[in-house]
C-alpha cells in the first residue's frame, strides 16, 4: 500500500517504460534499422548474443516481480481472513440457488394451456406458418419472414461491432510504418504472438482433414436453414470456425490469398446490402414478399420459401467474416 | 425383452461416462501444474465423452441419429488430442517453473526453432 511496500522490481520496469517512450522515434528506427540489417550481414545465428542478454535480464526481473507480488498477495490473504471468505461464497450460491428454486416453483406449469405464452401469435405462426412462409422450420420463417426487420438489426449489429474493433484494434501498415514503438511492441518475447503455434506440423495436419469438412458441414447448415435447425448465424459461426482454425494452422500470410481485408469489406457490405434491399422491397409491397418473382416452391425442397434462403446466405456471409474478422484484430491487429 | 436390454446398456454406459466427467472434473481442480490438469482433462475428453456418447447412440431411436452421434467422437477424438498438444507446447514453452514438475529436453526445443528459423519459416 505504502510506497515503501512497492516491489522495487516494478518500478524499474516502469523506469525502463518511460525511457523507451521518452527516447525519439528516431532513434528507435535506427534500432530497428540496425537490428534487421544485422542478421544479414554476417553469418552468425540470427538471435544474436546481446539480444539473448537482455530478454534474459527482462525475464529475472518480471520472476522477482512476480516472487514479490506472491507475497504480498499471500499477506493480504490472511489478512482478510480466508474461512470468513469462503463461509461468504458459499452462503452467497446458497442464496441465489434458493431463489432461482423459488422462481421455477411459482413458473406456470410445462405445457399447459393457458400458458401466457400460448396466445394467438404464436398460434399463428404454428398453424399457417409453412403456407405463408413456405418454411418447413418454423423457427426460420420466423426470424427471417415475420421478423426479418429484427434480424436485419442483429446483423447490423454484428456489423457495426466488426467495425468498432477495427476502429480500435486495427494496425494497418502506414501505423506500423510512423510507429515503431507497436512494431517492436509486437516483436518483443512479452508480446502474445511471440508464442503463437508457427507451422506446427501436427496442427497442420489435422486441419488438412477438419477445415474441409468444417467448411462443407458450415454450407450444409446455412442451405438447408429452412428445412432443418439451423440457418445463417449458426452455419456462419460454423464456417467462421474453419476459418480460425485454417489461420491457426497456416498463418495470415496464406489466409491472405483469398481472404484480406478488401475481401471482408466486400462481402459484408454486400451480404447486408443485398439483405436490406430485398427486404425493403418485401415491406414496400405490403410484406407480402416477392413472390411474382420468387415463387414459394413447394416445401422441403432446397429452392423453396423464396427470399428466405437467400437472408440465409446472407447472414451466414456475414457471420464468417465477422467471426473471423474479430479473431485476426484481437489476435494480430490486422486482417 | 429386447428394449430393455438395449436401455440398460446405453444408460450403464452413460452413467459410467458421467462418473469419469465427475472424476475428470474433480481432477482440473485438484491437480497442481497445467500438465497434469491437462491429463485431468484428456480423459474427460476422451473416455467420458466417448462412454457417454456411445451410450447414447445405443439409446438413439434411428441408425442416421446414432451414426451422427459416433461422428462427434470421432471430431473429438480429432481435435482434441491436437488442442491438447498445442496447449502442452505452449505450457512448456511459457512456463519459467516448468522443471518443477517435468523434465524437457531443452535443447531439442532450442533446436527446433533455430532450425525453422534457418529455413526462413520463422523470424528470430
Amino acid at each position: 500500500m505504502k510506497n515503501k511496500e512497492r516491489p522495487e522490481g516494478l518500478l524499474r520496469a516502469r523506469s525502463r517504460m518511460r525511457q523507451f517512450l521518452d527516447s525519439s522515434d528516431e532513434a528507435l528506427d535506427a534500432r530497428m534499422a540496425d537490428a534487421q540489417t544485422q542478421p544479414a550481414a554476417s553469418d552468425c545465428p540470427p538471435v544474436d548474443v546481446e539480444y539473448r542478454r537482455m530478454i534474459e535480464e527482462e525475464m529475472q526481473e518480471e520472476q522477482e516481480v512476480a516472487a514479490r507480488m506472491k507475497a504480498w498477495n499471500e499477506r493480504r490473504g490472511d489478512r482478510l481472513g480466508r474461512g470468513a471468505y469462503c463461509a461468504l461464497c458459499v452462503l452467497a450460491c446458497t442464496a441465489m440457488i434458493a431463489l432461482f428454486l423459488l422462481l421455477v416453483a411459482s413458473l406456470p406449469e410445462y405445457g399447459s394451456a393457458d400458458h401466457p405464452v400460448n396466445n394467438e401469435v404464436s398460434a399463428r405462426y404454428i398453424e399457417s406458418g409453412l403456407q405463408e412462409t413456405g418454411a418447413v422450420n418454423i423457427v426460420t420463417g420466423m426470424i427471417l419472414d415475420y421478423r426479418a426487420f429484427d434480424t436485419l438489426g442483429e446483423s447490423s449489429v454484428l456489423f457495426t461491432a466488426a467495425m468498432v474493433v477495427l476502429l480500435l484494434l486495427r494496425l494497418d501498415a502506414d501505423s506500423q510504418a510512423y510507429s515503431p514503438l507497436a512494431r517492436a511492441i509486437r516483436q518483443s518475447p512479452h508480446s502474445d504472438t511471440f508464442y503463437e503455434p508457427h507451422h506446427d506440423v501436427i496442427l497442420q495436419y489435422t486441419a488438412r482433414i477438419l477445415v474441409p469438412l468444417v467448411l462443407l458441414l458450415g454450407i450444409y447448415v446455412v442451405l438447408n436453414g429452412h428445412l432443418s435447425p439451423g440457418g445463417g448465424f449458426s452455419g456462419g459461426a460454423i464456417m467462421g470456425a474453419a476459418l480460425v482454425i485454417y489461420v491457426t494452422a497456416f498463418g495470415f500470410d496464406s489466409i491472405r490469398r483469398f481472404f484480406t481485408y478488401k475481401t471482408y469489406q466486400r462481402v459484408v457490405l454486400c451480404a447486408l446490402l443485398t439483405y436490406a434491399f430485398s427486404k425493403c422491397y418485401s415491406f414496400y409491397t405490403g410484406a407480402n414478399g416477392i413472390h411474382s418473382v420468387i415463387p414459394l416452391g413447394t416445401p422441403g425442397a432446397i429452392l423453396s420459401s423464396g427470399l428466405i434462403l437467400v437472408l440465409n446466405i446472407c447472414v451466414g456471409f456475414i457471420v464468417t467474416c465477422t467471426m473471423y474478422a474479430f479473431y485476426a484484430l484481437f489476435r494480430k491487429g490486422e486482417l | 425383452m429386447m428394449e430393455w436390454i438395449r436401455f440398460l446398456i446405453a444408460a450403464g454406459l452413460v452413467i459410467s461416462g458421467l462418473v469419469v466427467l465427475c472424476i475428470g472434473v474433480f481432477g482440473v481442480f485438484r491437480f497442481r501444474y497445467a500438465a497434469n490438469r491437462m491429463h485431468a482433462s484428456a480423459i474427460n475428453d476422451t473416455l467420458g465423452l466417448g462412454l457417454c456418447l456411445l451410450g447414447l447412440s445405443i439409446g438413439a431411436p434411428d441408425g442416421m441419429t446414432a451414426a451422427k452421434l459416433l461422428r462427434v467422437i470421432v471430431f473429438m477424438w480429432l481435435g482434441s488430442p491436437v488442442a491438447s498438444h498445442l496447449l502442452c507446447r505452449l505450457e512448456i514453452e511459457t512456463n519459467e517453473q516448468r522443471g518443477e514438475y517435468m523434465t524437457v529436453h531443452e535443447k531439442t526445443l532450442a533446436e527446433e526453432r533455430e532450425e525453422r528459423v534457418d529455413a526462413g519459416e520463422e523470424e528470430a
